[in-house]
Formats: C-alpha cells, sequence, structure tokens
C-alpha cells in the first residue's frame, strides 16, 4: 500500500505528458472485460432500485386475496406470495432499501472512518493509541454480531439498521486511512508545506487527504458489496427492518415456508440480492486492480 | 522473541477489558431491565418483590458496580447463568462451541481443499482468459449470501436426494457418520465465500514466490515444473495463505451465525440469535465477549505462529 501511495504520488517519469490521456471508462472498456460487466450490472441493480415504482404495476403492500402465491406470469411476472402480495414490486422496494443502508451506511463511515484515521494518522502519539485501541476492540467483534447487539439497542428500523452498519465500517476505513496517512505525512513535500507556514488543518485537507485518498477509495465499493450483505442477513434472521418493510433478507425468510411447491419465492429476492452484490464486488475488484495493478487482481 | 509475545500478550489487555465494556454497555443500553423482562406483562407481584429480584440480579447498584460485578466473575472463569434456562452459561455455551468449532474446522479444510488446486492452477496460467474466468468465478462464490446458498442446497436436496435431508443435529461423539451427514450443507455453504478469497490469496503468493532466486535455482538443477510449482513453490507460498485462514476466523464466526440458522444447529450463532430474541441478555453479554475474546486469541496466535514459522521474521 505504501508503494501504490509514493508512485502515484511522486510521478518520478511523465510519458504521458504533452498528449491527452484516455478519459478512464473507455480505457476500463477496451482492457477490462470485468469491470465493464460489472458496470453493466451495476447499472441494472441502480436503475431497478430507483425507477421501481415506475415499473411497479401494484404497491408493494397491496394484498390480492384472489391471487395467494400465484405462478410467475401475467399480471404478476414473478407471482404473488401468501398473502397475494406481488413478488415482482416487493423485490424492486428490497432492493431500494438495500441500496440506501449500503450506500448510505458506507458514506457514512467512510467519512467518519477516515475523519479518525487521519486525525490518529497525522497528530500521533496518545490521540493516534487511544483512537486504535477503541477500533482494535470494535474490530474485535465479528461485524455481524457488533451489527445483531447493535441493533438490540438501536430498534429495527431503516435508520437504526443503517446505523448499525456505518457503526462496524467505522474503524476499517479509520486503519486505512490511518495507515496510508502514516506513509503520506512522512514525505519532504509535507515538511516543506509546512516549513512555508501552512498550518494544521491546511496541512491536511489539502495536501495529506488528497495524497493519501485512493485506497479508502477503491475499498469504498466492496464494502458496500458487504454493508448490503449484512442487511440482508439481518433483516433474515429476523433483526434487521421489520416487516411490512420487505428487505430482500427478509422475503427470503417469507420463502422459505413455500420453498419447495413455490420455488421462485426463494430464487428471486436471493437472485436480485446476488445481482446488487456481484455488481459492487465487480466494480470495486476492477477499482482496486486499476489503482495497484501489482497485485494483479489479488 | 520473548519480549515481542510478552509485548503482543499486553496489548491484548486493554482490548479485552474494551471488548467487555463494549459488551457490557451495549446490553445494558437496551431498554428495559433483567427483572422486567423476566416479569414480563405480569401484574400478581408486589413491589417489594420487585425490589427483592432487583437486588438479587444486583440491578439496584450503579452501573459501574455491576460492570465490576461481571468482570471479576469473567476473570474467575463464571460467564454467569441464562435467565431463560437457568443453566450456566457455560454449560450452554461449551456444547454450542463445540458445534460451532467443528463447523469451522470443517469449511476451513473444504475451502482449502478448493483453494489450493486452484488457486495453484490459475497461478500456472497467468494472463488471458484463465485469468479473468478465475477472478470472475472468485468474485461470483464472494457474492452469492450465504444463507440463499443453504436454502438452495436445502430445496435441492430435499427434492433430489431425500435421504441427505435429514436435518435435525447428531452430536459428533453420538454417531460420526450421522453428524458429518448434518454437517456437510452447513460446512459447504459456509466454505465458498472462504475458498474464494483462499483461492485468490494462494494465485497472488504463488506468483510473489515463483520470482524469487530459489526457484530458479531448482529449475536450473532439471526439477521438473510440476516439482517446483507443487513442492518448491506452493510449500513457501502456503504462509500467508494460512495466515488469512487465520484472519478469517471472525469472518467466519459471523457467516456461523447464519448458517447455524438456516440449517438449524445448535451452535454459538443460534445461541446469540435467540438469546437475543428472547431477551436472556445476561447470556448474551457473556457469549458475545467470549466470542470476542476468542477471536482476539486466534489472532494472536496467527500472529505468534508467523514468528515462529518463518524464523526470518524478527519483530522487535
Amino acid at each position: 500500500m505504501r508503494g501504490l501511495i509514493q508512485e502515484s504520488a511522486i510521478p518520478d517519469e511523465r510519458p504521458d505528458e504533452g498528449r491527452r490521456r484516455t478519459p478512464l471508462p473507455l480505457r476500463l472498456a477496451r482492457s477490462r472485460p470485468i469491470a465493464v460487466a460489472g458496470l453493466l450490472l451495476l447499472a441494472i441493480f441502480v436503475l431497478a432500485a430507483i425507477l421501481g415504482p415506475l415499473l411497479e404495476s401494484h404497491p408493494y403492500d397491496t394484498l390480492y386475496p384472489t391471487a395467494i402465491l400465484q405462478s410467475p406470469g401475467g399480471a404478476f411476472p414473478f407471482g404473488t406470495d401468501d398473502l397475494g402480495r406481488d413478488l415482482l414490486s416487493r423485490i424492486l422496494s428490497g432492493m431500494r432499501i438495500s441500496l440506501l443502508v449500503g450506500v448510505g451506511a458506507i458514506a457514512t463511515s467512510a467519512l467518519v472512518g477516515a475523519g479518525l484515521g487521519l486525525l490518529a494518522g497525522y497528530f500521533g502519539g496518545v490521540l493516534d493509541a487511544l483512537l486504535m485501541r477503541l477500533m482494535d476492540v470494535l474490530i474485535a467483534f465479528p461485524a455481524l454480531l457488533l451489527a445483531i447487539a447493535l441493533l438490540a439497542v438501536l430498534g429495527g428500523g431503516l435508520f437504526d439498521v443503517g446505523l448499525a452498519v456505518a457503526i462496524i465500517y467505522v474503524p476499517i476505513f479509520a486503519r486505512l486511512t490511518r495507515s496510508s496517512v502514516l506513509a503520506v505525512r512522512g514525505e519532504q513535500y509535507i515538511e516543506a508545506v509546512r516549513a512555508v507556514g501552512a498550518g494544521h488543518l491546511r496541512t491536511m485537507l489539502r495536501h495529506v487527504v488528497p495524497n493519501s485518498i485512493s485506497p479508502l477509495i477503491t475499498q469504498i465499493a466492496l464494502a458496500i458489496s458487504d454493508a448490503i450483505l449484512i442487511e440482508a442477513a439481518l433483516s433474515y434472521l429476523g433483526l434487521g427492518i421489520a416487516p411490512p418493510t420487505p428487505s430482500l433478507g427478509a422475503l427470503l425468510t417469507e420463502g422459505q415456508g413455500f420453498m419447495t411447491t413455490q420455488p421462485w419465492m426463494v430464487l428471486f429476492p436471493g437472485g436480485a440480492l446476488m445481482l446488487g452484490v456481484l455488481s459492487f464486488n465487480l466494480v470495486g475488484d476492477s477499482l482496486r486492480d486499476l489503482a495497484d495493478p501489482a497485485s494483479g487482481g489479488r | 522473541m520473548r519480549t515481542y509475545i510478552l509485548g503482543r500478550l499486553l496489548l491484548a489487555i486493554p482490548t479485552l477489558f474494551g471488548v467487555s465494556v463494549v459488551a457490557f454497555l451495549t446490553i445494558h443500553l437496551i431498554p428495559g431491565n433483567i427483572v422486567e423482562v423476566m416479569l414480563g406483562t405480569r401484574t400478581d407481584v408486589t413491589p417489594a418483590q420487585i425490589r427483592e429480584l432487583n437486588a438479587l440480579y444486583g440491578i439496584d447498584r450503579s452501573l459501574w458496580q455491576q460492570y465490576l460485578t461481571w468482570a471479576g466473575q469473567l476473570a474467575r472463569g463464571d460467564l454467569g447463568f441464562s435467565l431463560r434456562t437457568g443453566l450456566p452459561v457455560a454449560t450452554l455455551l461449551g456444547s454450542a462451541l463445540a458445534v460451532t468449532a467443528e463447523l469451522t474446522v470443517l469449511s476451513i479444510l473444504l475451502a482449502l481443499a478448493v483453494a489450493l488446486p486452484a488457486g495453484t492452477w490459475l497461478a500456472s496460467h497467468r494472463g488471458g482468459a484463465p485469468d479473468v474466468i478465475g477472478r470472475l468465478l472468485g468474485l461470483i462464490a464472494l457474492s452469492i449470501p450465504n444463507f440463499w446458498l443453504g436454502t438452495l442446497l436445502i430445496l435441492g436436496v430435499s427434492l433430489y436426494l431425500p435421504w441427505l435431508s435429514s436435518f435435525a443435529f447428531v452430536p459428533l461423539l453420538q454417531s460420526p457418520l450421522r453428524n458429518l451427514q448434518t454437517m456437510i450443507l452447513p460446512a459447504i455453504t459456509l466454505s465458498l465465500g472462504l475458498s474464494a478469497i483462499l483461492m485468490r490469496m494462494t494465485r497472488s503468493a504463488l506468483l510473489e514466490v515463483l520470482r524469487k532466486d530459489y526457484l530458479r535455482t531448482a529449475r536450473a538443477k532439471g526439477a521438473s515444473g510440476a516439482r517446483v510449482l507443487g513442492v518448491h513453490a506452493l510449500r513457501n507460498a502456503l504462509l500467508p495463505v494460512l495466515t488469512i485462514v487465520g484472519l478469517q476466523v471472525g469472518y467466519l464466526l459471523g457467516g456461523a451465525v447464519v448458517v447455524e440458522n438456516v440449517f438449524t444447529l445448535p451452535g454459538v450463532g443460534r445461541l446469540i440469535v435467540q438469546g437475543i430474541q428472547q431477551r436472556d441478555y445476561p447470556l448474551v453479554q457473556s457469549v458475545v465477549f467470549v466470542v470476542a475474546a476468542l477471536v482476539i486469541a486466534v489472532n494472536l496466535l496467527v500472529d505468534l505462529a508467523y514468528a515462529w514459522v518463518d524464523p526470518r521474521i524478527r519483530y522487535s
């Protein structure tokens, strides 16, 4: 990781000077089939989640007592559940929740974690020791277990689940940022900036952050895929977002009781969930590969 | 080396202390205290009796006194009693840990059995289609939610292999064969994500090792390609792979929580989820602490084993 930062921070030769570099999306499309597949799947997932309300021909919570446990097709393309609710609209709503929790929680924890990591890495000393011991404590709990315990305190709303997931990711982002800040802080240009009289805040925001942020950014997409999985696992266990809000994990639990006769009730929600997780994983993996080609897709 | 071990052990103490505080505070922040939970909606209890119960469970004392009592008990190895069953938490945790440990070990073995050959193959076919296919399969494996995979396996087995579909748990010592029959699907479910991680780690560790001088020497002395890869390279690449296995124990225990609930295995994960559902807070508090302490211990052991296995590593 240190090597990566130094390479990108101090370009010692500039073969590209004088001609414009090909834009990132084009470079990706040419040489990286996995990245392209990831972006396509991500577009499908995000569009379906956002435009869901337009695609839904039935509200997700309306009961159709005459159409209980219908097979896919006709008025209900994905069939109906045991209460006669349209499975397609429920899955689209679930995808919206996955996206909301995944992106919201990770954005929050990346901001907080990066802030803490920046303070710890830049100032060092007692602050660093205290913050990092605190992060050690949080990281010692298996992520899902900490989320379960936090949710027992917070409750089962959308915001509560997002907050619990955000908390378990703070130490990961804090450690990541700290280690790259430590590498940057020792560089001569930081010393130079300080010598010409820049204050701590200016040095941190204008010089340390831009040069130490890339490992964090490459990690965000992978963290979102994890967050989506954790949200779904929590509601699968009945400890996450409470019904009647249809989380994909809860849809799977509901479908399990009928799966031998109505297998689509577990196939479709799980498939939608996997689509979301896979798209973020493909994009995240490609970003990591792009930032650090030496890792060889590690 | 001795100073290093001592240093690492000393560093684990504040972490353990922090873990105990977080476990204690989280459980005590849950609305409603033990006695209220126990009594539920019962109205045939006098205020004097409630005070008596509060004194019995120690919740009439201040928060830090309660913490000290609990921490003191923990230090003596006393995990307290379950509110719902009245049994010692240590007894419940002991039998649950045996199940979770077996599940975790089986998953690690399965994951290694898949990841080592697959990662070796990927490393020896570097570039082009095998690289893309290997990466893609790994990412797909990482993206399949374990509770969905478990559900699909149960569905598939009950439809096509009914003889395997007895999910009633049998302890290992009672009947090893029947036990394996109930554990194999959960172990496959839990191992999928780990095998993807280990496959990539095997591949990149091998590629790293293959650049080393001693492999050029082995080739120059006439060792065959397979022998260089299998004997000289793989043995040296195993160290980082095994380290990752150790560091993934936390991830596996988290996964075990879900998988045990899918397959209704009486492990630690199911104990915790049931404890939360039944609001058995003394049980949850101690079990969560023990699990976190186990993760700390395993990570410590991995670090020490690393230093022991590779004598070139000297810690200051």
